[in-house]
């Protein structure tokens, strides 16, 4: 069995050659961030579940069609990110069981503390989380994917280019628009997002 | 040159991924364009805004590979498998045969033998005459003894008694029809007697035989 700090082509690698452990080792790995991803793209848990149980069945099965020097982020989110795009448009089958919920992620940072704790405070940042929410909901799916893959997976704008299968520059493009709808959404709505008054 | 053309510069300085041969071209437009100073300090506040509330996830599920699916085979792997395919085959057919020449085992007694063909029989009436006795009462409910199904009593005795509210009805209205007939008939009998005497006494004032009064 391959360990723990086995990088991640590796790992689709050794589950070529059928060692399926090592598809037990990406999933623990992605599992949580995948969701997040899926989530923030369809805002509906049981969706955004689905898809990233078919995205890991996906991996298993196309495993041997992973390109040497190809990165497994980009891959699994491109398959993830069109497994999204088909999602609104039909139902899917599951093959993998979900056996609980809640993950205790050790790579996942502890949200900061905020400086200002009070009822108020935290009342004024939830009403900031559901108007970005709603925002981000109304972005055009272009503009939406690149956000959450940019400011959420931390991903660089050349992968994101591959995973969405248009230019850097189109990106890029695409991530000033959604910025700015986000910035007129709020500001709309008297806000700046961080507790400014517009 | 429109300031559109900068978007996406500054959106890669934004994020740290100018292109190093872009940044003097950029930080020199920043310092002229008004406009682009304005822009990317509301693309700052958006992603301040993204980060500093970002919108809840729930906690991912917990994901379970079930089992092991089959592997694809190929060289080795392939030609082992084939090899042990044939050889449980041979060996299979190599039982067979020998089974197929060895001499008759004794025979057991057969499970039929086991059953009383008379209780079968038995058994099989019966069930028939159930089965037809049933078909006849589901098919035929109105011969049924309504005194044994009080529902059936009930239904009875409701149409009975709208049976005899429904003579005694008829009956009155018939009274009231033929005593209008009657008193009908009394009236044209005293009016043809009335028109009787009234065409006899004009048959005498006109008859010179006879003298006034």
């Amino acid at each position: 069995m391959l360990a723990s700090t086995t990088s991640d082509e590796d790992l689709v690698f050794a589950l070529r050659a059928g060692d399926h452990d090592s598809l037990a080792t990406l999933v623990t790995r992605w599992e949580r961030p995948l969701f997040g991803f899926a989530y923030r793209l369809l805002a509906h848990e049981e969706d955004a579940r689905d898809v990233c149980q078919e995205t890991f069945l996906r991996v298993l099965d196309r495993s041997s069609g992973f390109r040497d020097g190809h990165r497994f982020s980009t891959w699994m989110y491109q398959i993830a990110l069109n497994l999204c795009r088909d999602r609104k448009r039909r139902a899917r089958r599951w093959r993998l069981r979900v056996i609980d919920g809640g993950l205790d992620d050790p790579r996942a940072a502890e949200p900061a503390a905020p400086e200002d704790a009070s009822p108020a405070r935290e009342l004024e940042r939830e009403e900031i989380r559901r108007l970005v929410a709603a925002a981000l909901e109304h972005l055009p799916p272009e503009q939406r994917e690149v956000l959450v893959l940019k400011e959420f997976e931390g991903l660089r704008f050349r992968d994101i280019a591959e995973i969405t299968g248009a230019p850097e520059s189109t990106v890029k493009s695409r991530m000033y628009y959604g910025l700015r709808a986000l910035r007129e959404h709020l500001e709309a709505r008297g806000t700046d997002g961080v507790g400014h008054v517009v | 040159m429109s300031c559109e053309v900068w978007n996406e510069r500054l959106v890669a300085r934004l994020y740290g991924e100018s292109d190093p041969r872009d940044d003097d071209a950029v930080e020199r437009h920043l310092s002229e364009c008004a406009r682009c100073r304005d822009e990317i300090a509301g693309l700052e506040r958006a992603r301040a805004a993204l980060l500093a509330a970002p919108p809840e996830v729930p906690a991912a599920p917990r994901v379970v590979v079930l089992g092991r699916r089959q592997t694809r085979f190929g060289g080795w792997t392939a030609f082992a498998a084939g090899l042990a395919a044939a050889t449980t085959t041979f060996a299979i057919g190599l039982a067979a045969g020998q089974r197929w020449n060895a001499p008759e085992p004794e025979a057991s007694p057969p499970i039929a033998q086991a059953i009383d063909r008379a209780e079968l029989d038995r058994i099989l009436a019966a069930q028939r005459s159930e089965l037809e006795a049933r078909i006849a009462e589901v098919a035929a409910p109105s011969v049924r003894d309504s005194a044994s199904d009080p529902r059936l009593a009930s239904l009875s005795r409701r149409i009975e008694d709208l049976a005899t509210r429904t003579e005694a009805q008829r009956r009155r209205d018939l009274e009231f029809v033929l005593g209008r007939i009657l008193a009908g008939e009394v009236q044209a009998g005293d009016l043809i007697g009335q028109t009787q005497d009234a065409v006899r006494t004009l048959a005498v004032s006109n008859d010179p035989q006879y003298v006034a009064w």
